[in-house]
């Protein structure tokens, strides 16, 4: 051992919870927004954030570029959507939204429900809503969008090719 | 689609944004605070369900019932019983368990009331439990000190320690009997309650006040019980009835001699309903045995040659099994069976060794057994047969538990108790998987989870579904790890001094260390709070909390924080100077002022120290020989991330975020920086240790993916390559323990459960690393010296050290 100790990973955890909640705190805002418009629903979104915040801050140990929070909490978001929308597809059987009881107080479903664009992507595949919701709701560059997708730049821009040629699909449709 | 429909629909999509950028709301922000207080490897899902439960209110839980209702059915009903709860699915399993690690406090006899379950909790000092005090749980795995009135609600101010509980006609009855500590002694009393959860003692009345009670069984038309009398005079016994628990009588005499001074003592065994006796025959005629279903009327009970005593459990299946015991214990427990709880034969079936305790928990039978009566170290075995055949309870890592167990509650759960009797797993019968195997499948639908509260029913005994026997450990590793439980306080940064070691000691309360002080010990296992000043004498400052400490030439070097982690508010780092590890003085050099320090350790044939400027856009590495004066050595190629010392050099790492560098550096004097080649897969150095035959072995982490961990090695710390040796899943940590290398293994994501593996060959082979008696090892932290570690249980509490003595 030299006369040394093994750096652990719990050792290198200085100010971890004060870290994490500054960090976790800059970043709220633009994952609450970026859950809600894959989702479409806020309380579905919170709790969606909530998982993200439960995640993050159990692997925090492993981010350390503090820095880099913000691409990292994206992505884990948009894994956590990701499977919350896959689950909809047989679980929205019975849901508060479709009993029109939280509707008109929901800025997301208000946006996806009553805006004939916003409606169209609400019926896109999820891989679909998600690239378009980063590119075009989150303002994200294509590079961007690759860092929080994990995915080549090549990637990314034939999957929003074909994001955007669905969307035109079914904005036709819906216009027919 | 053309270029202009593309132009026109990305315009269309900018603007259907327009207005709907809601900022988070407050409960998220609170959520935030709320989950940094949470320990990362604790079970922090069902914890922080609580909170969103509570935020979503009843409108959403009812929605969620809806939905889940619509599903899966009766699911919903266990959700509404005990909200709070988490599913038993929801805990890591193995062979059939669902596992659920404890606070580490002290306990005993916890038994099931309406609302939960009650128990006696407290501290363990020495060989005694200290602190006796009334605790309650809601669902057997979460416990408070003292007990929640809503579970439990005692009147007066009399002892009230559960031991025995028997319920009859919506009367409850419970006999409190102090064991140990302070109330060690006093006698037994008699509490009685008509809801489970308000109690009032029986047994001060002038009429009972003279008179010890034990109850036995219920019986058709009461409760029975064993009055003892032993005030002056020969000491009495006989068995008492009563319908409410408040008036009592006698119903019949004990059938063995009462007077018999000095002779085999009685011992008692009790059915669902009926009581088994054991004691002298009148006349000195040798020892019986006799059962009673009505305390009026005695059977003979038949035993085995040699066995005196049973104790028995009525089978779901019919019939009977007991564990069979000779008073004088010459012969070792053994499991025997019977057709009419009368007649007792040596059971064919037994396993090997004595079988010390035996009990129905859900679905299945458990059994403790030993290589001598009552002695340690137990071993858990579990038969799904009822007793057919038995199999190792096998632990989360595959393992065979090594533990005392003991039903909880009414039986539907189990709890594991170490050495030193705190309860460390509390485990739950999970149904089969499916999908394992096909025997599973067919049984999977008639072997539901029972209620902790329930009897064993009468439901056909599943078939078993024992996974395959552990891998045995190797030959090769012939070191023997020592184990000693700690108490639970949470225990980090631990360093060597002189005459023993020195940690940061305390508990978790919130965002910060409650109770934070700076502990000892002599030799890494037995551990004083606070600190012994034989050992280190703490600066009245109170900012010297160490990370790191490093020695060289009889100088050491701390880096510490004004707070102990962790901490909410910024704490601000310093380095401290000591000439014998005890006395510690804070560094004060004029040319690290102004300065922020990261890091420091062994660089260069000296000490060596990592600081930022002022406004965070450069740093440098300045180094010491004496720890008292600094000299700047260089500037670091990146402003780093993160930065460590191994044996071969310092580390540092730099990324975009810091609009640095980017990349990984090697130095081994401050001034020349190396790029390091990693591995795909890898992106930082986590830990690097020096093999005895030279070259390296690390750990690197990929950032990119998400944190997750591969085993690597390099000859010269520069040119790193994958191993992947490992056993599957996410290697976590990684750390050199005497004689061999030690890791944790999690799921992706570091998610758990874990496991700890050892290996003597640098990393080729991997064999599970066997933990500390009752207990799962999961992480493997805090390295306090060569030959010693620290256990980090599930709830990130430590809950062991151990040392390795390899030979």
């Amino acid at each position: 051992m030299e006369g040394q100790l093994v750096v652990t990973r719990e050792e290198s955890l200085t100010g971890a919870s004060s870290d994490y909640v500054r960090a976790a705190r800059a970043k709220v805002d633009d994952a609450y927004r970026l859950a809600g418009y894959l989702l479409g629903d806020a309380t579905e979104a919170q709790d969606a954030v909530q998982d993200a915040l439960v995640k993050a801050w159990r692997n925090w140990p492993s981010l350390r570029q503090q820095e880099s929070f913000g691409p990292w909490f994206d992505r884990i978001v948009v894994n956590v959507c990701r499977d919350r929308m896959r689950r909809h597809r047989t679980l929205r059987m019975v849901d508060l939204e479709a009993a029109g009881q939280v509707e008109s107080a929901d800025t997301f479903a208000a946006m996806l429900e009553g805006d004939r664009v916003g409606s169209a992507v609400a019926r896109l595949r999820p891989d679909h809503r998600i690239v378009i919701a980063l590119r075009f709701w989150r303002d994200m560059s294509l590079e961007q969008v690759a860092e929080t997708l994990d995915l080549p730049l090549g990637t990314v821009k034939s999957r929003l090719h074909y994001a955007l040629r669905a969307l035109g699909a079914e904005l036709e449709g819906n216009d027919r | 689609m053309d270029e202009m429909e593309t132009t026109e629909l990305e315009q269309l999509l900018r603007n259907s944004v327009a207005g709907h950028r809601p900022a988070a709301p407050d409960a998220l922000m609170e959520f935030i605070e709320t989950v940094a207080t949470r320990e990362r490897r604790s079970s922090p899902i069902s914890r922080i369900l609580e909170v969103r439960t509570a935020r979503r209110g009843i409108l959403g839980l009812a929605a969620a019932a809806a939905v889940v209702v619509a599903l899966v059915g009766s699911a919903a009903l266990m959700s509404s019983r005990r909200p709070s709860v988490p599913a038993a699915e929801s805990l890591p399993t193995s062979d059939g368990w669902a596992w659920q690690a404890t606070d580490g406090t002290l306990y005993t006899t916890a038994l099931a009331v309406p609302k939960g379950f009650i128990a006696t909790c407290g501290h363990n000092s020495g060989q005694t439990m200290v602190d006796e005090t009334l605790c309650s749980s809601p669902d057997g795995l979460h416990w408070s000190v003292p007990a929640d009135p809503a579970i439990v609600s005692v009147e007066g101010t009399d002892p009230f320690l559960p031991s025995g509980l028997l319920v009859r006609d919506g009367t409850y009855l419970m006999v409190s009997l102090p064991l140990s500590g302070e109330h060690q002694g006093l006698a037994t009393t008699l509490w009685r309650s008509t809801d489970g959860v308000h109690w009032s003692v029986v047994t001060r009345t002038p009429e009972l006040a003279q008179t010890e009670f034990h109850l036995a069984s219920v019986a058709s038309d009461g409760f029975l019980a064993v009055g003892t009398r032993n005030v002056g005079g020969p000491p009495t016994e006989e068995m008492l009835i009563s319908a409410d628990g408040l008036t009592w009588s006698k119903v019949g005499d004990m059938p063995y001699d009462v007077a018999v001074v000095g002779g085999p003592g009685e011992s008692w065994g009790a059915g669902p309903s009926s009581f088994y006796v054991a004691g002298p025959r009148p006349g000195g005629t040798g020892i019986g045995a006799w059962m009673t279903t009505d305390g009026r009327n005695w059977q003979d009970v038949s035993l085995p040659a040699g066995y005196t005593q049973v104790q028995p459990v009525a089978l779901p299946s019919g019939g009977y099994l007991g564990v069979g015991s000779s008073y004088d214990g010459a012969l070792p427990n053994r499991t025997i069976s019977s057709t009419d709880g009368l007649a007792w034969e040596l059971d064919p079936s037994a396993p090997e060794g004595s079988a010390d305790a035996l009990f129905v928990v859900g679905d299945r039978l458990v059994a403790n057994v030993s290589a001598k009566p009552y002695e340690g170290p137990y071993a858990v075995l579990q038969s799904l047969d009822w007793g057919k055949s038995w199999k190792p309870l096998l632990d989360l890592s595959g393992q065979p538990v090594s533990g005392s167990a003991r039903p909880l509650g009414g039986g539907g759960r189990l709890e594991i108790a170490g050495a030193d009797t705190i309860v460390h797993w509390v485990l739950t019968p999970v149904k089969p998987d499916p999908a394992a195997s096909p025997v599973a499948s067919a049984t999977a639908a008639v072997s539901a989870t029972p209620s902790e509260s329930e009897a064993p029913s009468a439901t056909p005994a599943p078939t078993p579904t024992i996974s395959a026997d552990p891998t045995p450990l190797p030959t090769s590793l012939t070191g023997e790890w020592t184990w000693r439980p700690t108490d639970g306080t949470h225990f980090a940064s631990a360093f060597a001094v002189p005459g023993g070691f020195v940690a940061t000691c305390g508990h978790i309360a919130g965002n910060e260390l409650a109770d934070a002080s700076l502990c000892s010990s002599p030799d890494g296992l037995n551990w004083t709070v606070p600190a012994d000043p034989a050992l280190i004498v703490v600066p009245a400052s109170g900012q010297f909390w160490p990370i790191h400490v490093t020695e060289r030439n009889g100088v050491y070097l701390a880096f510490a924080l004004s707070r102990p982690l962790p901490t909410v508010a910024d704490p601000i780092a310093s380095l401290w100077r000591s000439t014998d590890g005890r006395h510690w003085s804070q560094v004060d050099s004029p040319a690290l002022a102004g300065q922020s320090l990261t890091s420091a350790g062994l660089l260069a044939g000296g000490f060596a120290a990592i600081a930022k400027s002022a406004d965070g856009t450069a740093a440098a590495v300045w180094l010491s020989t004496d720890g008292s004066t600094w000299s700047k050595a260089g500037d670091l190629p990146t402003v780093p991330t993160r930065s460590g010392f191994y044996s071969q050099g310092l580390y540092v790492e730099g990324n975009e975020a810091t609009r640095s560098q980017v990349g990984t550096w090697l130095t081994t004097d401050g001034k020349q920086w190396t790029p390091v080649t990693l591995p795909a897969g890898a992106t930082n150095i986590l830990s690097s240790i020096r093999m005895p035959d030279g070259g390296f072995v690390g750990l690197g982490v990929d950032f990119v993916s998400g944190g997750n961990g591969t085993l690597m090695h390099s000859s010269d710390g520069l040119v790193w390559e994958a191993d992947h040796t490992t056993p599957a899943g996410n290697l976590f940590s990684l750390s050199q323990v005497g004689d061999r290398l030690v890791v944790t293994i999690s799921q992706p994501n570091n998610d758990g459960p874990y496991s700890v593996w050892q290996s003597s060959d640098r990393g080729q082979t991997w064999q599970p690393l066997p933990g500390p008696d009752g207990y799962q090892l999961t992480t493997m932290t805090g390295q306090l010296g060569d030959n010693l570690s620290s256990v980090t249980g599930s709830d990130a509490v430590v809950v062991a050290v151990g040392t390795l003595n390899s030979r």
